[in-house]
């Protein structure tokens, strides 16, 4: 009877060990990450400027946020820059995937290396780069364009609310795929070859065995990386700051560029909390969404 | 017990690890010297940056017991930085202040007021319209270094080929540009533009705006009776919209893109050669010289040309004291240093960026130049903008609207502007 208390004590001496290992770690989460987090919504309760004044206001915000126009349209530009974004990454990534598995792709190493390039530079680096590219008096595009007279007047890119996301769009998704065609590759190496030899064996074709055997060979993986993929884009800031700083008008101006606004243009950094707790049950639910689907899979 | 001693150590060098490094800006005494703690945006900027460092070695060579330690911080993000420093304690002993975002910071309560620690002259010293921007609820918030008023410079040369007079009004500068805008080349198409239009929904872009709505005899935010008012949606400010618009859309006097050109650009492509006309501050000479030095003496200004009247906004970078610093003497003699009147004197002929102060104005022979007319004129009548803590939030929507009208040219102005009318009114509500 005794050996349970035995081993219980003998358990709270390797527990007191472990929380010992793990204290400094659960110290630095709970002040750079559940801290944050917490002040962030508490402000969200006060009209501050974060120096002077703390004023509470209650629910005031929230009650405006919930009939605020300009917000939900900021939202719905969220989704199409997410989801656009996610699909043109996707397509390249399994696309380049593919080809870099093939055993008769020439000099894979090469391609492979130029193909994650992108990804590599800092988000800033690139906003830059594609402004210059996209640049309706000395930008690359405008100039080949008319040279090879494919355009009589300079295209406005980024000055028309018609191209604007869609140029915002196509750099985004240049410098994510990388990414996620890396995961793709990587489980696309684990597939076994002869799952491919016995589709082709039963008549499959080219696109029967991608459906049949690569798709979901790949799917565990995929699944993850594309909600991750969802969350980084849905609050995604720097490259389209850096390209367009929202605008023309507010054709670009997604739910992160309209929080900063609010609060580091406008110092209004309660109601900008607002935003952000918004934004932040979102990205939960997305988060428990994707947790409910790894453990179907499971 | 080793183990759990080497563990528990482990423990406390990675936590102290994590907090190393402790506050910049804190003040401190370093070998009896006074580190103050100044945040900046010369030095992110030339040809500002290399005269400024100049300018803090000899302050550090005759005040050995003063030691300076500069942070910098662009121009468009100082907002942002002081906030945060100032939400966290960390507020340098001086930092950047501007007549765009004083109203904000000394809303704030961390601007001490400068009077105490100036002479009734040191004050009386100061440009009347200058003190007045630096000035709120009757405290000097700020210490001016510098101005850039805005004015409208041009190319005196091309200007002088065609046998146009520097424009006066802003019809002049329509029919000037329309005439500025050729194909120099033959090639059949445009080599050099009128007028370089500023249509980002940014300060640079609001700021221009506002200048030609304000000459339309418009405000966008006063204060009367005891309340902010509009007057977006009037008459004079349609046709203020409406006058921004054509620039582009009907005269098409202005370079392609004109929604994504700011300051910056518009002022490489003057360097470039590519247009003739801008409204722009008197830093922004110095920056063309800077990057086309042939451009010297080819250079004029104007005041801001009328509508009805003249606007020029006051236009003033100095210094705020962190009311909590404990060297505000040892601060006090670092501003004062800035822009006494040897440095003001060789600053603006660096730099372009005029003197605050009487007597570097009153002595100062390069203001006299061709090139400064205009600055010098702007600089005179500089008014007060607005400085409502929203006053930012305000700009925005007039951004928008001006790029609304620009992109689409079918749109009905006064529709818009009376959709921005509505905005900005609710604006003025919500900070009621």
């Amino acid at each position: 009877m005794k050996q349970p208390a035995l081993r219980h004590v003998g358990d709270l001496h390797q527990n007191k060990l472990g929380y010992l290992f793990t204290a400094p770690a659960f110290l630095v989460l709970v002040l750079m990450v559940v801290y944050p987090l917490i002040y962030g919504i508490v402000i969200s309760f006060f009209d501050t400027n974060l120096v002077n004044r703390f004023d509470f206001v209650g629910l005031k915000y929230y009650k405006r946020l919930i009939v605020d126009e300009t917000f939900y349209a900021s939202l719905g530009r969220t989704a199409i820059f997410t989801i656009f974004t996610v699909a043109g990454r996707t397509v390249l990534a399994v696309l380049f995937a593919n080809l870099l598995v093939m055993d008769s792709m020439p000099c894979k190493t090469v391609f492979r290396s130029i193909l994650v390039l992108p990804w590599f530079f800092p988000d800033v680096v690139v906003g830059i780069l594609w402004r210059w590219l996209y640049n309706a008096n000395y930008g690359l595009f405008n100039f080949i364009l008319r040279t090879i007279g494919l355009a009589d007047a300079p295209i406005e890119w980024l000055s028309n609310s018609k191209t604007a996301m869609w140029a915002v769009i196509m750099v985004s998704i240049w410098k994510g795929f990388p990414f996620m065609m890396v995961m793709l590759l990587a489980a696309l190496q684990t597939i076994s070859k002869d799952l491919y030899e016995a589709a082709e064996l039963d008549g499959c074709g080219v696109f029967q065995r991608f459906l049949h055997v690569t798709l979901p060979g790949i799917m565990p993986v995929l699944s993850t990386t594309l909600m991750l993929e969802i969350m980084w884009c849905f609050k995604h800031f720097t490259l389209i700051w850096n390209l367009t700083k929202g605008g023309p008008v507010d054709a670009t101006q997604v739910v992160s560029i309209d929080i900063y606004n609010t609060a580091f243009q406008y110092t209004r950094y309660g109601e900008s909390s607002t935003r952000a707790v918004f934004v932040f049950v979102i990205i939960i639910i997305l988060t428990v969404m994707q947790k409910k689907m790894k453990r179907k899979e499971a | 017990m080793k183990k759990r001693l080497v563990v528990l150590l482990l423990s406390v060098f990675l936590i102290a690890s994590v907090f190393a490094g402790g506050s910049k800006e804190a003040s401190a005494e370093e070998g009896g010297q006074t580190v103050l703690t100044v945040l900046t945006t010369a030095v992110t900027q030339e040809p500002e940056g290399s005269l400024a460092e100049e300018y803090i070695a000899e302050f550090e060579r005759l005040n050995p017991d003063i030691k300076i330690e500069i942070t910098g911080v662009p121009m468009n993000s100082a907002l942002q930085r002081i906030t945060t420093l100032a939400a966290s304690g960390s507020l340098p002993d001086l930092f950047v202040n501007t007549e765009n975002i004083v109203g904000q910071l000394a809303d704030m309560g961390i601007c001490e007021d400068l009077t105490p620690y100036l002479s009734e002259d040191e004050i009386n010293n100061i440009v009347d319209s200058v003190r007045t921007g630096c000035t709120i609820d009757g405290q000097l918030v700020m210490y001016p270094w510098y101005s850039g008023p805005n004015a409208l410079i041009y190319r005196t040369d091309w200007l002088e080929e065609l046998g146009i007079e520097p424009p006066q009004t802003l019809d002049e500068v329509v029919a000037a540009a329309q005439k500025l805008t050729r194909d120099t080349n033959g090639d059949g198409m445009t080599d050099t533009y009128g007028f370089g239009l500023i249509g980002t929904n940014d300060d640079s872009g609001q700021t221009r705006f506002v200048m030609i709505l304000r000459s339309f005899g418009a405000r966008e935010l006063y204060f009367e009776d005891g309340e902010w008012k509009t007057e977006i949606g009037t008459p004079e400010s349609v046709a203020a919209f409406e006058y921004f618009r054509d620039l582009s859309t009907k005269y098409k006097v202005v370079p392609p893109g004109a929604l994504e050109n700011s300051f910056n650009e518009n002022v490489n492509l003057m360097a470039m050669e590519q247009i003739g006309m801008l409204i722009a501050g008197s830093n922004s000479v110095g920056k063309i010289f800077n990057a086309n030095p042939e451009l010297e003496g080819r250079i004029g200004s104007v005041e801001m040309p009328s509508a009805v009247t003249t606007y020029t906004p006051s236009s003033i970078l100095g210094w705020s004291l962190n009311p909590e610093s404990e060297h505000k003497d040892a601060a006090i003699r670092f501003v004062k240093f800035m822009s006494n009147k040897e440095n003001s004197l060789r600053w603006v002929e660096v730099t372009g960026r005029m003197p605050c102060m009487k007597d570097a104005i009153t002595e100062s022979d390069y203001l006299s130049t061709d090139l400064f007319r205009g600055f010098v004129a702007g600089f005179e009548n500089m008014v007060q903008a607005p400085n409502a803590p929203f006053y930012a939030e305000v700009k925005t929507e007039l951004g928008k609207c001006y790029q609304s009208l620009i992109m689409d040219p079918s749109l009905d102005a006064a529709a818009e502007v009376a959709k921005c009318a509505e905005a900005v009114q609710r604006i003025i509500d919500n900070n009621a």
